[in-house]
């Protein structure tokens, strides 16, 4: 009899249902944003456990339909980090999360402003 | 498009009419080549053509609202098989198709689209400050 394939995954990054979608920045989210920004050590370990990050590094590059979207997402950011530098793609992030409008009431690093 | 509460259910959260934690959430795996979504127009799961609903329904469980972050324990779609899956649908379930309210739609997820292959497919919620949506 053959083998039951693996699972596939799905990660669903929760969203803000009655949140205004994208919009521009009021001035303490940008606020927020540089000081994410300049945070001096960026803890990579706890970015790659974060659902939007996940989803970030998804659409960046697909990887395969059983991962573990942990896993997948710390070896892709290694190599991310290596090829952009550390900032760069971590302001690559900040981007692609602020241009998301689906955490306004977030941080990056998945911490709830104010 | 991203991920959003129909129309017809921010009304009726609005009006008290849906209750996270007491009433049946069940959920779909979507084809969107077989199911337009118009989250303005679509009301109940009668909207959404049978031919769209590549596996489930599954029962949402451990339902929690604190601070108004709707959660629910992760499900997995048992043996999946058919056409590729692009969105994930969350309804209320009243036992009636044309009387269930359609709820959530997610069509921005970490492994979308899919394509299954036989297997189960697991659909992991996000545990942070919005859980899978946040009023």
């Amino acid at each position: 009899m053959a083998d039951k394939p693996a699972p596939q995954r799905l990660g669903v990054p929760g969203f803000r249902a009655f949140g205004a979608m994208g919009g521009a920045l009021k001035e303490e989210e940008w606020s927020q944003k540089a000081e994410d920004w300049m945070r001096p050590a960026i803890d990579w370990e706890a970015l790659a456990k974060l659902p939007p990050f996940q989803l970030f590094i998804w659409q960046r590059q697909r990887g395969p339909q059983d991962a573990d979207w942990h896993q997948w997402a710390r070896e892709r950011m290694v190599a991310e980090v290596q090829q952009m530098g550390e900032q760069a793609f971590f302001e690559a992030y900040c981007e692609w999360h602020a241009a998301s409008g689906q955490w306004l009431r977030e941080t990056p690093l998945g911490k709830l402003k104010g | 498009m991203a991920n959003t509460l129909y129309d017809n259910a921010r009304e009726l959260f609005a009006t008290a009419k849906v209750n996270w934690t007491s009433d049946t959430f069940k959920v779909y795996l979507i084809d969107s080549g077989n199911y337009t979504v118009n989250t303005s127009t679509h009301l109940y799961l009668s909207d959404v053509s049978t031919s769209a609903r590549i596996a489930g329904p599954v029962a949402l469980s451990s339902l929690t609202a604190s601070a108004g972050a709707c959660d629910a324990a992760d499900i997995t779609f048992s043996s999946v098989s058919g056409t590729s899956i692009e969105a994930i649908l969350i309804y209320k379930d009243t036992g009636t198709e044309s009387t269930s309210p359609l709820i959530a739609y997610i069509d921005t997820a970490t492994g979308l689209p899919i394509t299954p292959n036989g297997g189960d497919i697991i659909v992991t919620w996000d545990s942070g400050t919005n859980k899978i949506f946040r009023l």
